[in-house]
């Protein structure tokens, strides 16, 4: 009887044991990928949804996006992490080549491993030295677009290079953005510099000040102005000329093309050493999901869902990517586009230079 | 039917054991509420500016102390002006009041853009008139799109205190043989000027704050405010609090500054005009619209009949209703209405409770009226942005910018709506029926019974009204919202902002309608709810 009795519950015992197993194997929560990024990125139409969508049906783990705002937040955001010594993310998705002279230090090195498809960016995208941890995912070219009708309504011509936009003529027919509170803003900012040169650039800057009709605080106010017809020119991407398109303006607007060249804003992700330094397994996930960046299943969504160019080559194109009037883009140095002085240092040099 | 009831003489009242137990808990839950969502924070700000002095005298910032002061007079010179014309105008009639009230809501991107609409190169005014403002981005188009937001807000005080004019006085003056210049000027002038001086220091505080409209309008710097490089210096690139907290202590003294010079005022001259200035928003009304009703109808029209633009957009490939019912948009846009309602209803709980726990404080313990009334006035000097910081650097072990929390986002809102609060409830605390409650108990009613029967009726309106406005503004409110958002708590506002980024402006301009709709329609139940007559008949 007591044996019979022991028996029972050792069977309970296995029992229970097992059942707690399986259990825990059933609520064990699959291991989730933290990813910072800016707020546009987001949303039900943005690429991190579909991204998430369609990389967590091959991890077995879970995305988590965190919006930090602006792009430039980005910065802002690990410094206050840093500060407060709490974990930042695994992964920050949105930085371009200018945010990264602040946040390279704080990347996660590749230490040898090789991303696929890497190899089918162009070396003119590529931002940093190999291995230094920044991988590109798409990228846009700046430009001037024009509403020919406005400007033949003015008698004027589209400009031809910078400079020409501080002749009267042009008076008042241009919005750019402000290079404190926007990305094209502060590119439009380290592009001057560059071509005009260091000694020129804030009597440039000055006379810039003059003529432009407003200097909006974000890339949408600066581009609705343009669609209001309220300004003739903005500083935008080559591919609102696609936006256009697609919305049968195409014929009346015209991408500017400046002798000088065009900047090109390079958007890319890269891995934070703080939170995967010693964390083998995240780490893995997170090349893996940096490597899912390149694929042809990203890679293809770009344009309509970012409304940028993809960086790997022989990505096919949406019709209204189509036949985009070629730019010349401006080369650069191996980790900045725009070798210089630090955001800070040229954000002052123009303050000053604006206010005089 | 006028407002007949006269404050209560302090001698009539009798505050029993009950009613200072329920005192007790209003001051505990006011003073803790003010101390941790105003002191706390300011403090926590003013410790920080110890370790950078030299930002506070910084010459780019000094030059913005200048254009920003410089912008706010001239703003608030021509809304206290035109206001003043309005609420004379406008005193006999409530449905004008009720039109005065309504841009109050509207968000101050909204006008912005209204500005651009009729005076922009291709808006109304120059498409079918040929009128172009040539300083369309510029600080005198601030100034403008001030003066069309404020000067309505000015008029609604106005109006308020024209209601309190006593016409025996002015019918006395006039049998006296006094001229109408003379009756104007001694009599109705001396009951509302302080309704009119305190509006003006209010706006004044606004237009310095003020962003959006700054950032729009103003076409860059050096036409720009403190508010903006507070916002540069915390919320872009680098993380430089030195530079976000010496703007900020430079906006505080610059908006404190004329409400303490009137507060000092105040107290010079007691604590009837203090009462007097608070004025009530009920006032004589009359049915019949007369030919000067008519005039100053058609004042009022032109500050708010521009912002109906946004109804009849042409560029807009896309019309509301596709909008609302479209298959794409509707998944977005409900859960993000639901955020801002949630958020909308909870600012305007919040501000009701807290401006309501003051206000009764004073009510209660009479000693404490000046003092409640000065703490629900501050906040109306302090910007979002500046207590939002301050809240962070004193609460960032817990509260985090960035994940998201709907209740800082809440208090913070309800903060600063705290003196528009304090401006509805106060004439109503200053004529609270002693007697009458003091006659419900004596007939055996419990004290929260003897307060129903008596008191509840007239509180109700105002209630109302102050909860309505608040979530009305609420709504539209951003600068706290992009400080402690997350992609769980997105609103309306930080939706349409998305969407611009993605070239989906057909849709944004659908938010705009819809928060456009919802804001208005919030403001007038509510006014007209806390417009309506107070007075009960007792048998």
């Amino acid at each position: 009887m007591l044996q019979k009795c022991l028996k029972a519950k050792a069977l309970l015992r296995a029992l229970s044991f097992s059942a707690l197993i399986f259990s825990s194997a059933a609520i064990a929560a699959p291991r989730t990928l933290t990813v910072y990024t800016y707020d546009s990125f987001l949303g039900k139409d943005g690429l991190a949804s579909y991204v998430s969508a369609e990389f967590e049906k091959t991890c077995a783990c879970k995305i988590e996006w965190i919006s930090v705002g602006d792009a430039g937040q980005l910065v802002t955001r690990l410094e206050m992490d840093k500060a407060r010594k709490v974990p930042s993310a695994h992964v920050i998705v949105g930085i371009d080549q200018n945010l990264w002279e602040k946040l390279r230090s704080q990347a996660q090195q590749w230490d040898g491993w090789n991303p696929k498809n890497y190899e089918k960016i162009p070396a003119e995208l590529r931002v940093g030295g190999k291995g230094e941890g920044f991988l590109p995912f798409d990228y846009g070219i700046y430009t001037f677009l024009a509403n020919q009708k406005d400007l033949a309504a003015q008698k004027l011509t589209p400009p031809k290079s910078l400079k020409d936009l501080t002749k009267p003529e042009y008076r008042k027919t241009f919005v750019l953005e402000d290079p404190r509170t926007s990305t094209p803003g502060l590119a439009f900012l380290h592009y001057s510099w560059a071509v005009v040169g260091e000694k020129d650039a804030p009597d440039y800057w000055k006379k810039l000040s003059k003529n432009w009709l407003a200097l909006s605080p974000s890339w949408d106010q600066a581009y609705g102005l343009f669609s209001r017809s309220e300004a003739a020119l903005v500083w935008t991407y080559q591919s609102s000329l696609a936006y256009e398109k697609e919305k049968g303006r195409g014929n009346q607007c015209l991408v500017v093309k400046f002798k000088e060249g065009h900047p090109i804003q390079v958007e890319g992700a890269a891995m934070l050493a703080s939170r995967l330094g010693n964390d083998a397994e995240s780490l893995r996930l997170a090349k893996q999901f940096l490597e899912f960046l390149l694929t042809p299943t990203v890679q293809k969504e770009v344009p309509k869902r970012n409304w940028m160019m993809p960086v790997v080559k022989g990505t096919p194109l949406p019709g209204s990517f189509q036949g985009l009037p070629p730019l010349k883009i401006l080369k650069s140095g191996s980790l900045s586009l725009y070798p210089g002085p630090r955001w800070e240092e040229l954000l002052s040099q123009w303050r000053r230079a604006i206010e005089q | 039917m006028g407002r007949t009831s006269q404050p209560v003489a302090k001698s009539h009242r009798t505050v029993g054991a009950a009613a200072k137990k329920y005192g007790a808990l209003t001051v505990t839950f006011f003073g803790t509420y003010w101390v941790l969502f105003i002191a706390i924070p300011l403090v926590a700000l003013l410790l920080n500016v110890r370790f950078h002095v030299g930002k506070f005298f910084d010459p780019s910032i000094l030059s913005l102390v200048k254009v920003t002061a410089a912008q706010a007079s001239w703003s608030t010179a021509l809304s206290g002006v035109v206001g003043l014309f309005l609420g004379v105008a406008c005193s006999r009639q409530r449905r004008l009041q009720l039109l005065l009230a309504l841009p109050f809501a509207i968000s101050s991107t909204v006008v912005a853009y209204t500005v651009m609409a009729w005076f922009g190169r291709k808006g109304f005014l120059p498409s079918f008139f040929g009128i172009q403002l040539p300083w369309l981005f510029s600080m005198k188009a601030v100034v403008l799109a001030h003066v069309l937001l404020n000067a309505p807000w000015i008029g609604f005080l106005v109006a308020g205190a024209m209601g309190e004019v006593p016409r025996r006085e002015m019918e006395a003056a006039r049998t006296l043989g006094a001229k109408p210049a003379q009756v104007g000027l001694h009599i109705v002038w001396s009951h509302i000027v302080e309704a009119w001086a305190s509006g003006l220091v209010q706006v004044f505080a606004l237009c310095v704050m003020s962003f959006a409209i700054v950032l729009i309008l103003g076409g860059g710097p050096p036409n720009e405010t403190l508010e903006v490089s507070i916002y540069t210096h915390i919320r872009y690139g680098a993380l430089d609090l030195g530079g976000a907290v010496a703007s900020a202590l430079w906006q505080l003294v610059l908006t404190l500054t004329p409400w303490l010079l009137l507060l000092f005022y105040w107290n010079r001259t007691g604590v009837r005009q203090l009462r007097r200035e608070l004025a009530p928003l009920s006032l004589n009304v009359s049915r019949k619209f007369h030919f000067w009703d008519w005039i100053a109808a058609g004042a009022v029209a032109l500050f708010f009949i521009p912002y109906l633009w946004i109804f009849i957009q042409t560029e807009s490939s896309k019309s509301f209703t596709e909008f609302l019912f479209g298959e794409n948009t509707w998944a977005e846009w409900v859960p993000s209405f639901q955020v801002s309602l949630k958020l909308a209803l909870s600012s305007a709980v919040i501000t009701v409770a807290v401006a309501l726990s003051g206000v009764v404080s004073g009510i209660l313990f009479p000693r404490l009226e000046k003092w409640s009334a000065v703490l629900l006035s501050f906040p109306g000097g302090v910007s979002t942005l500046v207590l939002a910081l301050g809240f962070w650097l004193a609460y960032s072990r817990w509260v985090d910018p960035f994940e998201g929390s709907w209740l800082a986002i809440a208090i913070l809102q309800a903060t600063v709506f705290l003196p528009i609060a304090l401006r509805i409830f106060r004439p109503i605390a200053s004529a609270v029926q002693f007697h009458r409650i003091d006659a419900a108990r004596s007939l055996g009613a419990s004290p929260l019974r003897a307060i129903r029967w008596t008191e509840f009726y007239r509180w109700k309106g105002p209630v109302f009204a102050a909860f309505g406005m608040a979530a009305g503004v609420s709504l539209g409110e951003l600068a706290a919202v992009s400080f402690f958002y997350s992609e769980k708590l997105i609103p309306l506002p930080l939706l349409m902002s998305r969407w611009l980024n993605r070239y989906r402006f057909d849709d944004a301009r659908g938010i705009s309608i819809l928060l456009f709709l919802t804001a208005t329609a919030l403001v007038a139940l509510s006014t007209y709810s806390g417009l309506k007559p107070r007075e009960r008949r007792f048998a």
